[in-house]
């Protein structure tokens, strides 16, 4: 309700515009401080647990990031012992 | 001091480390940012004053990412989610990525994969439209109410609503 008659431009969100295209109405309820429903809180807790599993089933890159440092360095040495072995050849 | 083993051993560990890096970088599918919660990266468009945090951006390996939003529920694909996932792209363009396509993925396990209009282009239509009514209801300007039966059952603001159906 902070943007409610200021002279200030108000941000938006991605979900406020999506909600705006369903029933502009409902963005005003919100803003104007209206408690949502019981059974919007409940499908409201259902979606986050699904995004939760979502979340699980998708690693972000900085998670995997000790695994791709463990892939690197084996990876080194191997090139190395290739390295060595073509130098051991040319001698 | 053995010169040739020691150029050798760098001339390895230089070529292991950016055939390595060329191929993790290039490898589609790769999550760049996953919205983790409220402590996560908000995505901002300071030029349309818009705000996003799109549930996941997805690599696509050659230098775009995918916008990518889950919805738990089964069904159709709808415009509403189409719309949000437009939005984020133009928050996720001003923050430096290159974004052409987008998905959203519903509980079913069904993916609607779509192509995003320039930034331009999307302010220039219906979602600049959307975004303009988005703002002068969070002025205080009342907007004309829509109801119908198959939006109101499902409004978490039905019981305060005096035209709910």
């Amino acid at each position: 309700m902070k943007y409610f008659n200021s002279g200030r431009t108000p941000w938006v969100t991605a979900s406020e515009v999506a909600t705006v295209e369903i029933c502009p109405y409902q963005l005003y309820l919100k803003e104007s401080g209206k408690s949502v429903s019981k059974d919007s809180k409940k499908r409201a807790r259902r979606g986050n647990n699904a995004h939760d599993e979502f979340n699980i089933s998708h690693k972000s890159f900085k998670e995997s990031a000790l695994r791709r440092a463990i892939k690197l360095i084996l990876f080194i040495l191997w090139a190395l012992f290739i390295g060595y072995s073509i130098w051991q050849v040319i001698k | 001091m053995n010169i040739p083993v020691i150029v050798i051993g760098i001339t390895c560990i230089a070529a292991s480390v950016f055939i390595l890096l060329l191929w993790h970088l290039s490898k589609p599918g790769r999550t760049v940012y996953l919205d983790k919660g409220k402590h996560s990266k908000v995505f901002r468009s300071k030029k349309h004053k818009l705000a996003a945090k799109p549930d996941r951006l997805e690599s696509d390996g050659i230098g775009r990412v995918i916008p990518h939003e889950f919805k738990s529920r089964s069904g159709r694909v709808s415009n509403r989610d189409i719309t949000q996932v437009k939005v984020a792209t133009i928050a996720v363009r001003e923050n430096g990525f290159k974004v052409r396509k987008a998905k959203i993925e519903y509980g079913n396990g069904k993916v609607h994969e779509f192509d995003v209009p320039s930034t331009e282009a999307l302010m220039d239509g219906e979602l600049g439209h959307l975004v303009r009514l988005a703002r002068s209801v969070k002025k205080g300007q009342e907007p004309e109410a829509k109801p119908a039966s198959y939006k109101c059952r499902y409004c978490p603001y039905r019981e305060a609503c005096r035209f709910a159906v």
